[in-house]
């Protein structure tokens, strides 16, 4: 390490600081600037720091953001969320390494230009599976193209060019072109969308403006373009391109200026555009709000957290403000006493929409009555679960109401330090968040007292957990601990601390607007109000939705999500993620709320909501979830440490068809140790994937002791044959990676088993369908 | 001052303490093996879970705050399953002997390792206390099973124990009988890890006695052959009571093997990460005392590990509070030489 390696380091002391509590900033600053954490750099921290060897260390290998080796020039990001995974991630991940040469033991090339990582969920659950290359998105990958898009990326790297926007002159608008650009409309190319439509835009002279919104929830036909013009019903673009923003733009507005003159011209290119076969006619994505896909997608839904979420700029405070932000707010300051806030937050029944649905009221008024000068307000935005994307989503979308509600509850319940704990993955959130909290600084809407700041998390989904998370923002690694004390009489620095989930926060300020009574209409007797879910899996429309409690599942699969997708059968929902179950489509009359989904063996978790039809193999699903938790487990309490891998050998020996005889009693044993005797809430609920697909599809479970997966899923338990279909056209034989067929032109082809690795591809190229799996 | 019912007894209790103090207010025993007076409570080993009226499952009584009105079951059969299933799982991934493979071949049940240690340092005894010992007519199974021959031959065991008692040392099983009780064993080893046995050993070839038995050198030499594969804290360690008292199974879960590594680099203590439980009273131990390096758990879940932050050597890291974590360790992963 040469002196400039270190100035860096020292420079970083001096501005961060040298406090315990900086730790996790520091290390995080650190890696941003070498890739990975050298270790003569972490030594350099401690002798100039208050930071102990035992605490850099502790802290620098807990977290998963941190690596310990250099990382390659690019990062390929292989998305492994619950919607990618039943799609095949594991696959799409393996064909990277085998592409790139990567040996199991290591996760860059030789050459040190990428590295490949597992990341739980980017949020593009529709494009499933999902994988970044450096900052471009690649959807609908499968082993054999992972090639392909290595090739496209170092392509499109060596031929890059920076477009830039032209803005529009402000004030002239007669109309507005709205696109969503949250990180998983970005992920889908709306980027370039906006860009080419400010384009159009200043290049026609058309009086609009190009306005980037939140985020729609319809996930899965971006990028959107909506077209809002006055005195007309607004007209709607599904998966529009770059090349497709002129014609959109010219379509409805008169160009102005010189444009005009040439006018003829462009209606002239907008027809060649409709006509031209090269190019899809740009009215085949168009798409009216009204129509039966997007009403029935919207219908059913009821908009109370995701309010403004797709119609306003994130980034615009005033639009915040006009639309009624800020309102509840001046309510409570100008009207209402403290004791008053919690109670209309009581009367409301909104619960915890972290996922334990504790009455946020009473959590509000523990905070209020415990005793300190000094009170916190933590809102938890560190959501990891594998396909759940909502509080991203919720945070980019409106950062100005999650502010709002923070704000009143830290009027009611007393605190003059809030925190917003948000995952160091969503950078756009935390981008939009901490400029959001400079306006509202700067417009004094957070009263004389009130600090706000942010703490980007380093990657560990045991931080959900609020004593976890406190001890994280504390710069310590993120273990639990028992509770009682709670963090309301106890939390961060020792001080009364309210923890609430982002989206509970974006509750608020709704709620105090229209009053509890209009909350507590929605739902049901103990849940109230709406709930966020992010939609995914098999369904044929997936995305973010906010639905009533008190919702069937088998309204949200068929007409918001629009049934299974090629008409498979339906064969349950995953709900909660790692922390909840599977619901068989047998109980799809179950309704959403707290108490029926623990009542059929699922929980409300944060809201992941994963469809899963016929070709969903149960068992690989429990092994999936327990896969993640055991990974995630911070290793402290003996029953979470070692109980969730017990049961995960077992799991994987049944996948692997090496079961025994006792190992569902056993399995059923662990899990009913670890899910009563765990230390904290992720240990505890563990083995609810199990437990939920152990009680519904036990049948399942025995076919894999026989040796059997009927879903075909599990690679052990199945293998590829080539039927007499074949039509000896050799694809099979070409696009195979592991040369497991033997090239033979025109005649039927077989299938070595010894090195079949299960990957699938030459059943995807077969064009005569004729590879089954046995 | 909260008050509250420990299996149906009344108890009151400072603001502040937990359920387990409040247990011992009323000579209630709650097993604990990674709590310690005077260290604050980590909530690891689970073994001290009770129950509480109202609340879902079971709860770490060490770190379980007592409150007004608690209703608190210390000893049903859900507790005590629960705390055999902790004991099991924690003997799933703990890695040594509790007993020497000779001292569990002997017939006597000698102590043999130990005797060995006072040999090979020059300790002696009184002559004129010479002990009986069983050996002279015994076909000596203890050499059958001595590990040392998977490297080169087994020690000379019987000659050694000759030589010890008519020097006066004591030659006595130890403590009860350590063959009955509950032990795990590692079984085979795994390639390479005999060389973990071996550090710190005299690596030359097993030396047969002559017919007058083995000379003072000779039988210090020959005791330095010894790998003193049994537990420092045989009789000490808690998880072995502990899984004892509660009639455990060491094998009900079986689990990936870890590599058995032996740390001597401490001049008084010696380090088997293998038989850590992750309970972390030597971290906080070390931290308390403000040891320049200390300990840390570097990892996260079932990879979680105790060492010293850097790779630094043990000797670095427990510069004043060796022996103080050795005797706090509830296992035998830390002991004293």
């Amino acid at each position: 390490m040469n002196q400039a390696d270190l100035t860096f380091v020292d420079g970083l002391i001096e501005r961060i600081g040298q406090n315990p509590d900086a730790v996790i900033p520091i290390l995080q600053a650190i890696q941003e600037h070498y890739r990975y954490l050298p270790r003569e750099v972490l030594e350099r921290v401690c002798e100039i720091s208050e930071i102990t060897p035992a605490r850099i260390e502790g802290v620098a290998t807990f977290y998963t953001q941190f690596r310990h080796r250099p990382a390659g020039e690019h990062t390929i990001r292989v998305c492994v969320g619950t919607a990618c995974h039943v799609q095949g991630a594991g696959a799409v991940h393996d064909g990277f390494c085998r592409h790139l040469d990567i040996p199991p033991d290591d996760d860059t090339d030789a050459a040190g230009v990428f590295t490949v990582e597992k990341v739980a969920c980017l949020g593009c659950c529709s494009l499933a599976p999902v994988v970044q290359i450096g900052d471009v998105t690649y959807g609908h990958l499968s082993g054999d193209t992972a090639a392909d898009a290595v090739r496209d990326f170092l392509n499109l790297q060596s031929r890059r060019v920076h477009r830039k926007a032209r803005p529009v002159e402000p004030g002239a608008e007669v109309g507005e072109i709205r696109i969503s650009l949250d990180t998983c409309c970005i992920a889908r190319g709306c980027g370039a969308v906006y860009e080419a439509l400010c384009e159009a835009v200043a290049r026609s002279g058309a009086r609009a403006s190009v306005k980037r919104v939140g985020c729609t929830g319809m996930s899965y036909i971006t990028p959107l373009v909506e077209v809002v013009l006055p005195g007309l019903p607004p007209s709607l673009y599904a998966g529009v391109k770059p090349e497709d923003a002129e014609a959109i733009v010219l379509r409805h507005f008169r160009p102005g200026g010189i444009m005009r003159k040439i006018k003829t011209s462009a209606s002239h290119i907008l027809e060649n555009i409709l006509t031209d076969d090269a190019w899809e006619p740009v009215t085949r994505y168009s798409t009216d709000v009204r129509e039966a896909i997007i009403s029935e997608f919207t219908g059913p839904q009821k908009r109370i957290a995701t309010e403004q979420a797709g119609s306003a700029d994130p980034a615009d405070l005033d639009e915040y403000i006009s639309g009624g932000g800020f309102e509840a707010l001046r309510k409570c300051t100008d009207e209402l006493s403290p004791e008053q806030v919690i109670d209309e937050i009581t009367r409301s029944g909104l619960r915890g929409r972290g996922g334990a649905g504790f009455v946020t009221g009473l959590k509000w008024l523990h905070v209020r009555q415990a005793h300190g000068e000094k009170k916190y307000i933590i809102c938890n935005g560190d959501e990891g679960d594998p396909g759940a994307f909502m509080d991203r989503l919720l945070l980019e979308s409106q950062p100005y109401r999650i502010i709002e509600g923070v704000v009143i509850a830290a009027y009611a319940v007393g605190a003059d330090e809030g925190i917003f704990y948000i995952r160091a993955e969503y950078p756009l959130a935390i981008k939009r968040m901490t400029d959001a909290i400079e306006q509202c600084r700067q417009r004094n809407l957070l009263g004389p007292k009130l600090r706000l700041r942010i703490v980007p998390g380093a990657g560990a989904f045991v931080c959900g957990e609020e004593t976890a998370l406190i001890a994280s923002i504390e710069g310590r690694r993120g273990m639990p601990r028992p509770r009682p004390p709670y963090p309301a009489q106890s939390g961060l620095n020792g001080k009364p601390t309210l923890v609430n989930n982002t989206e509970t926060f974006s509750m608020v300020p709704w709620i105090i607007r229209n009053g509890a009574g209009a909350f507590s209409d929605t739902g049901t007797d103990l849940s109230k109000g709406t709930k966020v879910f992010a939609l995914a899996g098999r369904v044929v429309r997936g995305g973010l939705v906010e639905v009533p409690m008190g919702i069937t599942i088998h309204e949200i699969v068929e007409q918001i999500g629009g049934g299974i997708i090629d008409s498979k059968a339906f064969k349950a929902v995953q709900i909660g993620g790692p922390s909840g179950g599977c619901i068989p489509a047998s109980l799809a009359d179950t309704p959403i709320d707290y108490e029926s989904l623990v009542g059929v063996g699922a929980f409300m978790g944060s809201g992941g909501l994963v469809v899963l039809d016929e070709t969903d193999c149960m068992v690989d699903i429990a092994r999936y979830f327990l896969a993640f938790t055991q990974d995630q487990s911070c290793g402290k309490c003996t029953f979470c440490r070692i109980g969730t891998r017990q049961m995960l050998d077992i799991l994987n020996r049944i996948c692997s068809g090496e079961g025994r005889g006792d190992d569902l009693e056993r399995l059923e044993h662990l899990a009913g140790a670890v899910g009563k005797s765990s230390l904290c809430g992720l240990g505890k609920s563990a083995p609810n994937p199990v437990i939920s697909t152990l009680r519904y599809f036990r049948d399942e479970y025995e076919a894999h002791l026989a040796g059997v997966c009927p879903a075909g899923v599990c690679k052990d338990l199945i293998k590829y044959v080539i039927t007499d279909d074949c039509i000896g056209c050799t694809l099979c034989a070409q696009h195979c990676p592991a040369d497991a067929i033997e090239m033979k032109p025109h005649e039927k082809h077989e299938i070595d088993v010894e090195k079949c690795i299960r990957c699938g591809t030459c059943m995807r190229v077969c064009p005569a369908d004729a590879i089954k799996v046995e | 001052m909260p008050h509250l019912m420990i299996d149906n007894r009344k108890v009151e209790v400072a603001d502040g303490e937990t359920i387990l103090d409040a247990a011992k207010k009323l000579r209630i025993e709650i097993p604990t093996m990674c709590f310690l007076e005077g260290v604050r409570a980590n909530a690891s080993c689970m073994l001290c879970v009770v129950k509480v009226e109202g609340l879902a499952g079971l709860v770490p009584a060490c770190a379980t705050l007592a409150r007004d009105g608690m209703k608190v079951q210390t000893d049903t059969d859900e507790i005590r399953t629960a705390r055999t299933d902790a004991l099991e799982l924690l003997l799933s991934d703990h890695l040594g002997d509790c007993v020497a493979t000779c001292q569990s071949a002997c017939p006597a049940g000698l102590n043999i390792p130990l005797v060995l240690r006072q040999i090979a340092a020059g300790q002696t005894g009184d002559a004129d206390g010479a002990s009986e010992i069983p050996c002279d007519d015994c076909p000596a199974p203890c050499e059958r099973a001595c590990r040392r021959k998977q490297f080169d031959s087994p020690v000379s065991i019987r000659a050694l124990m000759q030589y010890a008692a008519a020097a006066g040392l004591v030659v006595q099983p130890s403590g009860p009988d350590n063959r009955r009780r509950f032990s795990v064993h590692i079984g085979r080893l795994q390639e390479g890890e005999i060389e973990q046995f071996l550090a710190g050993t005299n690596r030359g070839g097993r030396i047969e006695p002559s017919d007058d038995g083995l000379t003072e050198d000779q039988a210090r030499d020959e005791a330095r052959r010894c790998m003193h594969c049994d537990c420092r804290k045989a009789d000490a360690c808690k998880l072995r009571y502990y899984a004892e008292l509660y009639g455990a199974k060491a094998r009900r879960y079986k689990g990936e093997r870890r590599s058995f590594v032996q740390n001597r680099e401490h001049p008084d203590v010696i380090y088997e990460p293998g038989k850590c439980i992750a309970c972390g009273l030597c971290v906080r131990i070390a931290e308390d005392a403000r040891e320049e390096l200390g300990l840390t758990f570097i990892g996260r879940g079932f990879d979680v590990r105790v060492t010293v932050p850097f790779d630094r050597s043990i000797a670095e890291g427990l510069k004043t509070t060796a022996l103080q974590c050795a005797a706090a360790c509830p296992t035998g992963a830390l002991s004293q030489r």
